[in-house]
């Protein structure tokens, strides 16, 4: 295994990723400890959970200074607040009572949840006696049951929800998963060594069982040093509390059904990833056994991770718990539903996903040994010819180059599933299409254009007219005396019109917050693209276009040097006339290739919505209240086209330098991965948060 | 020691390139001779575990190669005709590891790789990271990790490609030394790698063994077919109606022709003693 490892550990560039994984990681989990999402950090909780006696005459002199401060109009300010402001102050306040609050109500939640439980066990609509739901709410009341001894204690385990909140570090633990298999696998697959290694005595279960040793202890080193790193920051900084306490003292954890306290609660974390680890480890180490080369790895792993994603956004909830994703949510799985319905009988969810991890061990373990004895490493031995469609009777060399680059690097077959991918996302796009858009719509073409005269006489009628119907609907119900069945059908068809209300409102407020040389403009299309959601989609696309770009060109520079045809370029002197082609050839394949990541998000949008008064001053619209005056819209739609364009060329460019400068394919694929991919799953990440 | 290939074919796809190979080979050298593609490679493939065959199977003393698994490879050495090696690995380190492959222990590997760097002149490269070696040095290190376990059966894919001809007359006197009680099976182009040192040769054509004989009796074969004719320079585009063409070699002036024909092909030819590659010309020439 000493050989195996070494391997690993002398590619100097594969273990700076790692390093830096690991440092990234640190950074970003110090960063996530010492958020402010509602103005105040869990430090800030911590500060607090120190003066808790304290806590209800400050909440009731918070309240003083803040109706002191309406009443003057200034804010004022203490000496005493640990926040920005008293308003800030109010809400940790708050915030703390609530946490505290759930320690001393644990009691009365769990009486309340058995009694809940107990009354559908007793109803009639849970369905006969030896249903799923029955069973699985009858052993719910055991659970509680047996939680009714436990008291949860007042302490600070801010540590402990940072942690197990943490789930970034999981992504980067598949790195060191699956950077070892590449390189021990796929590489040496891709180099032909296979042909070297199999016929020695130990080439076989031997050599596998080896290098999946030495797989094992650089993710567990990975898993030390993610984890210990994590667990060292949130101690230090926030503290696990006292770990003797039941882990239902910890916020959020009230609906936890085990009987475990704190530190416990801990250790299981870690074993839970240990298992994790072990079956991600597994898993990529199959992949790589299964790939004929990186790309075909690269190209499994994002398939995957694809289809994690759907089952994880299920309502299934068998989807939902075995699926990469799902499974690495440790804190949803503790907390979440607790039993799973495996044919008619409840069994235990956490248990089941171990159990599950455990197999797919053994099961990838063992599926990856077949294929490392059976999928053969050296093209002669896969005795397959490759045909083109064209037969290459020709000396142009940029068609030569071209034929490399669509068939050899599978760019055509990519630019294929790349559209089919699209496809498939976009024909399915949900759209919002209820009567509040369907009258914001109507209202919108109506008021579209600078504020006049006209369009705010409309406004104040139609407010009128809204607040005449409600006022003849009250009339009714509170006159007539009606039962409010009677009162529904009398005042349908002024309920109807109503139903206009919450479109003109929209419409209504839109206008109202409109200054000088603004235009009104219909802004669900623009919003849609240019607000969170717009752009967590279009970061979607983008790791969509990174992995195309990554996959079809981080061998078509550096394959020319594995296979040693760099010397005859050099001897030809033809190596700038060929790197000028395939650069080329690059250009050709990229523009397509973002006009299939980012059009189809801009053209169901148009279809959809609209895209209209491009001409307006771009903040007009509340999507870009902060852009220059003087901005338009359309040049904002410009300066995106060329800002999305430039990041794909600047990453095109990134892969080819690397290409040319590793010499190796799978190094490549590596390094060009973990910088693009990576910061862009944690921006997703982050703005989905 | 009995090594038998039995009914041994292999196609892939559609196309065959092993047909029903049938073979005994015992202790001593074994040439593979034949053209590209003929299937050499792909018997050593499969001999070597890297392929499976379509039918048939390999007995080593009557016991089927495969149930025998790791017993069998354990009894085998392999030289593969790409030069794949650990760029980053030393010398010295690479043998190490072949060595922890082949289930060695550490002081017999340590005597072993002694004597193989020593026997094959890699004693000065053995700290030196391979991407540093030459090609011919690479080819000697390719050897050296096939023998030093010091292997029952010992599979040679092109031993001598790419080495200088002092590197190969050592290379070849090498393998006639270490090979004494152990099959050895060698496949190349170069005829003069086999020619001396070979028990048997096995003449491969199209997936099937053509022939299977002793250098001695195939050269025998061509006794009195092989002729040398003197001709004027300017006849030399004539000769080829005389028969299959040998070998031209020019001596002040004059052309002397060696040909391969049944008959005198002129009262001046002499009859001349036939070598192995008028052997490979006659069956593989055409």
């Amino acid at each position: 295994m000493k050989y195996e490892l070494q391997k690993v550990l002398r590619s100097y560039s594969g273990i700076a990723i790692l390093v830096l994984a690991i440092f990234v990681n640190g950074i970003l989990f110090y960063s996530q400890c010492t958020k402010k999402p509602d103005g105040f950090t869990l430090l800030h909780i911590k500060e607090k959970y120190n003066h808790l006696d304290s806590l209800s005459d400050e909440l009731k002199d918070l309240d003083k200074q803040i109706e002191m401060s309406l009443l003057s109009g200034n804010l004022s300010s203490s000496n005493d607040l640990i926040t920005d402001n008293i308003f800030t102050e109010r809400k940790l306040d708050l915030e703390v009572v609530e946490r505290v609050t759930q320690v001393l109500e644990y009691q009365e939640y769990l009486t309340e949840i058995k009694q809940q439980a107990m009354l559908w066990v007793n109803s009639a609509f849970i369905g006969p006696k030896d249903s799923f739901s029955l069973q699985s709410l009858r052993r719910s009341i055991e659970v509680y049951t047996a939680l009714e001894g436990i008291s949860p204690k007042i302490t600070f385990s801010g540590g402990v929800e940072a942690i197990s909140n943490w789930r970034t570090s999981d992504l980067f633990l598949l790195l060191f998963c699956l950077l070892p298999s590449l390189q021990l696998i796929t590489q040496e697959h891709t180099a032909g060594y296979k042909l070297l290694l199999l016929p020695t005595a130990n080439g076989r279960s031997g050599l596998y069982l080896r290098k999946f040793g030495s797989l094992v202890v650089i993710a567990l080193a990975g898993w030390i040093l993610l984890y210990g790193t994590n667990f060292f920051i949130a101690e230090k900084l926030l503290g696990f509390g006292d770990i003797s306490a039941p882990v239902q003292s910890i916020y959020g954890f009230h609906t936890c059904p085990f009987v475990l306290t704190i530190g416990e609660f801990l250790v299981f974390f870690l074993i839970f990833k240990l298992v994790l680890l072990l079956s991600m480890a597994s898993f990529t180490f199959f992949l790589c056994c299964i790939s004929r080369d990186g790309m075909y790895a690269l190209v499994y792993s994002a398939l995957i991770a694809g289809v994690s994603l759907i089952m994880n956004l299920s309502s299934n909830l068998w989807l939902r718990s075995l699926n990469l994703i799902g499974i690495s949510d440790f804190r949803e799985i503790l907390n979440g539903n607790f039993f799973l319905n495996f044919a008619g009988i409840p069994v235990w969810r956490v248990a089941f996903i171990v159990l599950f991890c455990v197999a797919c061990i053994f099961v990838f373990c063992i599926g990856g040994m077949v294929a490392f004895f059976h999928i053969p490493s050296h093209p002669i031995l896969r005795g397959t010819v490759r045909i083109g469609i064209v037969r290459h009777r020709h000396v142009n060399l940029l068609f030569h180059e071209a034929h490399k680059f669509l068939f050899m690097n599978h760019a055509l077959l990519v630019l294929a599933l790349f559209v089919i991918i699209q496809a498939a996302t976009y024909l399915n796009y949900n759209i919002q299409s209820d009567s509040k858009e369907y009258y914001y719509r109507q209202y919108s073409e109506l008021l579209s254009g600078p504020p006049s005269e006209e369009k705010y006489a409309f406004l104040q009628e139609e407010k009128e007219h809204f607040k005449e119907l409600k006022e003849k609907i009250n009339l009714y119900t509170s006159s007539f005396n009606l039962s409010s069945a009677d009162a529904f059908l009398a005042t349908k068809h002024l309920s109807e019109q109503l139903e206009k209300e919450q479109g003109f409102e929209q419409a209504m407020s839109q206008y109202e917050s409109l200054q000088d040389e603004m235009s009104y403009v219909y802004q669900s299309g623009y919003t849609k693209l240019y607000g969170i959601h717009g752009q967590v989609e279009a970061l979607w696309n983008l790791i969509k276009l990174f992995l195309a770009l990554i996959i079809t060109c981080s061998g078509f520079f550096a394959q020319e040097y594995e296979v040693g045809m760099s010397f005859l370029f050099r001897a030809s002197c033809k190596t700038s006339t060929i790197m000028g082609r395939k650069l080329l050839i690059i250009l050709f394949f990229l523009f397509p290739a973002i006009l299939i990541a980012f059009l189809p998000q801009y053209m169901i949008t148009y279809y959809s919505y609209g895209l209209p008064q491009m001409s307006a001053t771009a903040n007009s619209l509340y999507v870009f209240q902060c852009v220059p005056p003087n901005l338009k819209i359309i040049q904002i739609i410009v300066q995106t086209a060329i800002t999305l364009t430039l990041i794909a060329v600047i990453a095109c460019s990134l892969i080819v330098f690397l290409s040319c400068k590793t010499k190796n394919t799978i190094l490549t694929l590596i390094i060009s991965g973990a910088i693009l991919l990576f910061p862009t799953l944690l921006t997703i990440m982050f703005l989905a948060l | 020691m009995e090594l038998q290939f039995v009914g041994i074919s292999k196609t892939f796809g559609k196309n065959p390139v092993l047909k029903n190979i049938t073979a005994c080979l015992n202790e001593g050298v074994y040439g593979f001779l034949g053209p590209n593609g003929a299937g050499k490679s792909t018997l050593m493939n499969i001999l070597t575990g890297n392929l499976s065959p379509t039918e048939g199977r390999i007995l080593l003393n009557g016991e089927d190669t495969y149930k025998l698994g790791s017993a069998f490879r354990k009894q085998l050495g392999y030289m593969p005709q790409q030069q794949t090696l650990y760029p980053t690995f030393t010398v010295e380190q690479f043998l190490y590891y072949m060595a922890s492959l082949r289930k060695m222990r550490k002081n017999i590997a340590k005597n072993r790789i002694n004597w193989a760097l020593s026997i094959l002149s890699l004693d000065e490269m053995r700290g030196k990271p391979i991407k540093t070696l030459s090609g011919g040095m690479k080819q000697r290190l390719m050897l050296a990790q096939a023998i030093i376990d010091d292997p029952k059966i010992l599979v040679l894919d092109e031993p001598t490609t790419g080495l200088d001809p002092k590197q190969r007359i050592a290379v070849r006197n090498i393998i006639g030394e270490i090979a004494l009680h152990k099959i050895v099976i060698l496949s190349t182009h170069v005829v003069s790698d086999v020619e001396y040192i070979s028990k048997e040769l096995f003449l491969f054509s199209a997936g099937k063994i053509l022939r299977k004989d002793t250098a001695e009796h195939l050269e025998s074969e061509l006794s009195g077919k092989v002729w040398e004719i003197e001709i004027p320079e300017n006849e030399l585009h004539k000769i080829s109606q005389y028969g299959l063409l040998c070998g031209i070699t020019r001596t002040s002036g004059k052309i002397i022709v060696r040909v391969l024909t049944q008959a005198r092909p002129s009262l001046s030819a002499k009859a001349v003693a036939p070598t192995l590659e008028d052997v490979y010309l006659n069956y593989f020439g055409r």
